[in-house]
């Protein structure tokens, strides 16, 4: 009878069915690049890393990802396709002329580019996607045809905790630490603000080194470093103060003001040469993430910073 | 005929729960001008809803306060950008097309009463699809008709099952 | 003749009517050209399988190895923006369980059970079948004949609803495992165990197929009665027994009959046919488990809607537990889901029957008020669950379009419309739809259960005012979604 024949044919559609669409999918479709070399680097928020692995349902959740260090020929033709798999991100190589653009989950941008000149190339993230944004950059390398180049792993994002935190957060000093690591300061500002990254095109060349805001304030002495930062960490009205406990008292409460106003407001870098790409790191606005205290406190934890000498 | 004509009571009594609900609760307060600053995060707005009445003009001030979330107001043709941690926010007008320009806030004219919801518009993570806030602009008709609506129902379809004859009913081939 | 219960899982017909239907209905095999034809062709449900198979290939792999954003990724916008939406808005109240028929969870197990994809394997089965069924072919428990499972395994999946479907991942695990457990049981129990008794969405398909246009019966019952082979329960070389264990002969409901139209094949006297009708004509539930139900689907149209649709963060925060970090809430969540759908919702219909029966008489008992009234949230229900997948498809719905030529969420165009921008269909319109809905489930609700109560209480004034109370409740349920959609 034709019902052998039929089941043969049933039985080789199902095989079909199960096996085809899967395979096809894993092929995916025919992309003609010409000879140019592929890199993929995938944004991934929770690890703040643009990672160079497949990113997908299998390791999304569990995997810790980390920025890739793509290594490049120089003179070859690169198209470097970036996707995210969580929210938007922004990538900008200015060094290389790639971006700043803009990447929406499940779109992918390609940028086609040639690397002229040999060395190694710093790539950032430059739309906020997460507590582990500041973090999240890596270099790409280019080198000369034929030599090797080691690839480091970058850091992983640890620093980033949750808000709500078993212990109370001590006002103060002690709070001011965690708020400048937990936020990703010291990633553009350097540990302790001790100083900062290099900013492609930024006027001052690095981002700005923290640590030394008390000379800025005129807080020449320990002693008076010490009466500031009570003040600030006290809540002090700065100006019902009737009697000025330092020298310089005028200078310290402009600068706090203008320091305090400049966290909370942001400030976009200035470039170096007008002409030349927008610096890639700009002071963002803590204004609705930061409280009034809570930014009092990062102050008084970077005067308290400042390297005195011992005498 | 009679009989079928009955059969015109609940819907009857629909309407007119509807048209009654709608206007006993038709007042509204006069127009206002005020500024509300709406907070995005994953996965919600806040505030989440926004009571309006027909008539005001809302400055709307967009924060986020992790990720880029977008700002779609449903029925104003109005679709925002918003990054986190920048003052300015990118607005552009769906009916215009892509093209952005960068506003400190849009200001929205609530003519027409109604819900409308504002939807995050920019891929935010897993429950993007899902954030979602309210704006409702009184006075809301169709709540107003809706509730009434059913209340009406109710009324009219248990008058008119009370007007049938005492006598035992024939069993259930009533349509 | 009486039917051994072990071949048939019939519930007891507490007051069965005289006759197989009492609603007028249009044959419909006599009335389409080829509709009859196409229903005996044996290769229809293969093929109609083998599709959605093909389907869930794709669907599988995607959430394996495509994006982790739901919104690019074709399992989650396939499957709970454009599957959902056209299952409860279309297919089940036109088609009653017309998905079962092309449902390729079960498929693998039926073709074990059978080794055949088409074909029909003549000889001694198990029991009295007269197919030969490859397994051990257990019957499945009796005290597990009920669909307190399926309650209990719906529930599940709703307190995980926020991960279900914005999870690619998830959404694989689940379906992958249910096909896993079909399959499973396919080769210990007889026929669709799985289907009949674990499946979620076969818990709420039999209760909302009560309200479908479309309705398998035999033409004329007093001929089942005098027919003794009984091929529609035993199979024949036409076709295998009824897999969901149900006698067509005495079948007054849609609930159980998985549409496979394996009697229409096997009826020698061609009794078996498919009847066009109006909606919610099968008002009958049979037991305290389908009323649970009904009240759990209803609260669940609330909760879905409350939590998903809804603007409150604090509550997707809460029933977001894994991503959020709060367990401890998303714990509460799911309780209070449970809670009300088993609890507070049941006893507010509890109450409105007990009042009801006060007010009304005594000489019909609490339970049959109680199981009785309680079809008026299928309509309710049913029509709320419609008004919820609405705004789905006309605010997502441009996903459909843009997951179709990318499926992996990996930047592909493979038909051109990768481009497509996420853009909301007139959304400030769709609550002119939700309403009319809502009010279209209270209509029918009243209608119904008007007629269930004459039923109780043949005088017509007892039983307006048995009934009554649960009219108001239906009433003030139907004004909340009101109030919640457009308010």
């Amino acid at each position: 009878m034709r019902t052998g024949l039929h089941e043969v044919l049933a039985g080789a559609a199902v095989l079909a069915a199960v096996v085809v669409p899967p395979l096809a999918l894993h092929r995916g479709p025919a992309a003609d690049r010409g000879p140019a070399r592929v890199v993929s680097l995938t944004g991934v928020k929770k690890d703040g890393a643009w990672t160079d692995e497949v990113v997908d349902g299998t390791n999304y959740w569990r995997k810790t990802f980390r920025s890739a260090t793509p290594v490049l020929r120089r003179g070859e033709e690169v198209v470097l396709r970036l996707a995210s798999a969580d929210v938007r991100h922004g990538f900008y190589a200015p060094e290389l002329g790639l971006g700043p653009v803009s990447i929406d989950p499940g779109k992918v941008v390609e940028l086609r580019f040639r690397p002229e000149t040999a060395g190694e190339y710093t790539y950032y993230c430059t739309e906020v996607c997460g507590a582990c944004h500041f973090g999240m950059r890596g270099v790409i390398k280019v080198v000369e045809p034929g030599t090797q180049a080691e690839t480091t792993a970058a850091a992983s994002c640890d620093h980033a905790q949750p808000d709500a935190s078993a212990a109370p957060p001590p006002v103060g000093v002690a709070r001011g630490a965690r708020i400048f690591r937990q936020r990703g300061c010291f990633h553009c500002h350097g540990e302790g603000g001790s100083g900062g990254v290099h900013n492609h095109n930024y006027l001052a060349g690095n981002v700005p080194q923290n640590n030394l805001i008390a000379e800025k304030m005129g807080l020449f002495e320990p002693e008076d470093a010490q009466k500031a930062i009570d003040l600030l960490v006290g809540r002090t009205d700065l100006d019902a103060v009737a009697e000025p406990p330092f020298r310089n008292w005028p200078r310290f409460v402009a600068q706090t003001k203008a320091i305090h106003a400049l966290i909370l407001n942001g400030n976009p870098a200035g470039r170096k040469d007008p002409a030349g790409p927008q610096p890639p790191l700009s002071m963002p606005s803590w204004r609705y993430l930061l409280s009034d205290g809570e930014v009092d406190d990062t102050i008084a934890y970077l005067i308290s910073q400042y390297p005195w000498k011992d005498d | 005929m009679r009989r079928g004509m009955a059969k015109a009571i609940p819907v009857l009594g629909l309407l007119a729960g509807a048209a009654a609900a709608v206007l006993l609760f038709a007042g509204t307060d006069p127009p206002q001008d005020r500024t509300i600053t709406v907070f995005a995060r994953q996965y919600a707005y806040e505030p989440s809803v926004i009571r309006a009445n027909r008539g005001d003009t809302l400055h709307v001030k967009l924060v986020s306060l992790d990720v880029t979330h977008g700002f779609y107001l449903e029925g104003h043709d109005v679709d925002a950008a918003v990054l986190p941690q920048q003052a300015k926010i990118l607005v552009r007008r769906p009916s215009q097309g892509d093209a952005e320009t960068e506003q400190d806030e849009i200001v929205v004219r609530t003519d027409r009463p109604g819900k409308y919801r504002y939807r995050c518009s920019h891929t935010c993570g897993a429950l993007h699809p899902f954030m979602a806030g309210e704006l409702i602009v009184a006075p809301n008709h169709l709540l107003h008709a809706g509730i009434g609506a059913s209340a009406g129902l109710l009324l009219g379809f248990a008058a008119f099952v009370s007007r049938r004859p005492r006598a035992k009913p024939e069993a259930s081939r009533e349509a | 003749m009486k039917l051994d219960v072990v071949e048939a899982h019939a519930r007891p017909a507490a007051r069965a009517p005289a006759s197989v239907r009492d609603w007028p209905g249009v044959d419909l095999l006599r009335r389409v050209p080829g509709l009859r034809a196409l229903l005996r062709w044996r290769p229809l449900q293969f093929w109609l399988m083998w599709f959605n198979l093909a389907v869930f290939a794709v669907f599988l792999y995607a959430g394996l190895f495509g994006s982790p954003v739901g919104s690019r990724n074709i399992i989650i916008v396939f499957v709970w923006i454009l599957w959902w939406f056209l299952l409860i808005a279309l297919l089940v109240p036109l088609l009653s369980r017309f998905w079962c028929t092309m449902c390729p969870l079960p498929s693998a197990g039926e073709w074990l059970q059978r080794l055949r994809f088409i074909g029909v394997r003549e000889g001694a089965g198990p029991g009295r079948q007269r197919t030969r069924m490859f397994g051990m072919n257990l019957e499945w428990p009796k005290p597990l004949r009920n669909i307190w499972l399926q309650n209990a395994g719906f529930l599940c999946l709703a307190c995980c609803s926020a991960l279900l479907v914005t999870r690619p991942v998830v959404s694989t695990v689940v379906l992958g495992g249910m096909i896993v457990l079909a399959v499973a049981l396919s080769l210990v129990f007889r026929q669709r165990a799985f289907c009949m008794y674990l499946c979620p969405v076969s818990g709420f398909l039999s209760l909302y197929a009560m309200s479908a246009a479309t309705a398998v019966r035999v033409r004329d019952a007093e001929l089942c009665r005098r027919h003794m082979e009984k091929e529609c329960l035993f199979g024949s070389r036409e076709g295998y027994g009824c897999p969901w264990y149900q006698y067509v002969g005495t079948m007054t409901r849609n609930n159980y009959c998985g549409m496979c139209f394996e009697c229409l094949k096997t009826c020698p006297h061609d009794n078996v046919t498919v009847y066009l009708r109006p909606m919610f004509s099968d008002t009958h539930l049979k037991g305290v488990d389908e009323a649970f139900k009904a009240f759990i689907m209803t609260v669940l149209a609330l909760a879905y809607s409350v939590t998903l649709l809804g603007p409150w963060g604090t509550v997707k925060d809460w029933a977001n537990g894994p991503e959020s970090g709060q367990w401890g809430h998303f714990a509460l969540y799911s309780a209070g889901i449970v809670v009300i759908c088993l609890g507070v919702f049941p006893g507010l219909h509890l109450l409105a029957s007990w009042v009801g029966r006060r007010i009304a008489g005594m000489e019909a008992s609490l339970r049959d008020v109680f199981v009785r009234y309680a079809y008026a949230w299928v309509p309710v229900g049913l029509f709320a669950w419609i008004a919820f997948s609405v705004p789905l498809i006309a605010v997502n719905g441009a996903y459909i379009l843009s997951s179709l030529s990318d499926p992996l969420g990996r930047g592909w165009d493979l038909a051109g419309t990768a481009g497509v921008a996420w853009h909301p269909i007139v959304p400030d319109r769709v609550a002119y739809v939700q309403v009319p809905l809502l009010l279209a489930g209270l209509w029918f609700a009243l209608r119904t259960t008007w007629s269930l109560a004459q039923r109780l209480y043949p005088d017509a004034r007892r039983a307006i005012s048995s009934v009554l109370p649960t009219w108001t409740l239906a009433t003030g349920v139907t004004a909340v979604f009101v109030f919640f959609f457009v308010g």
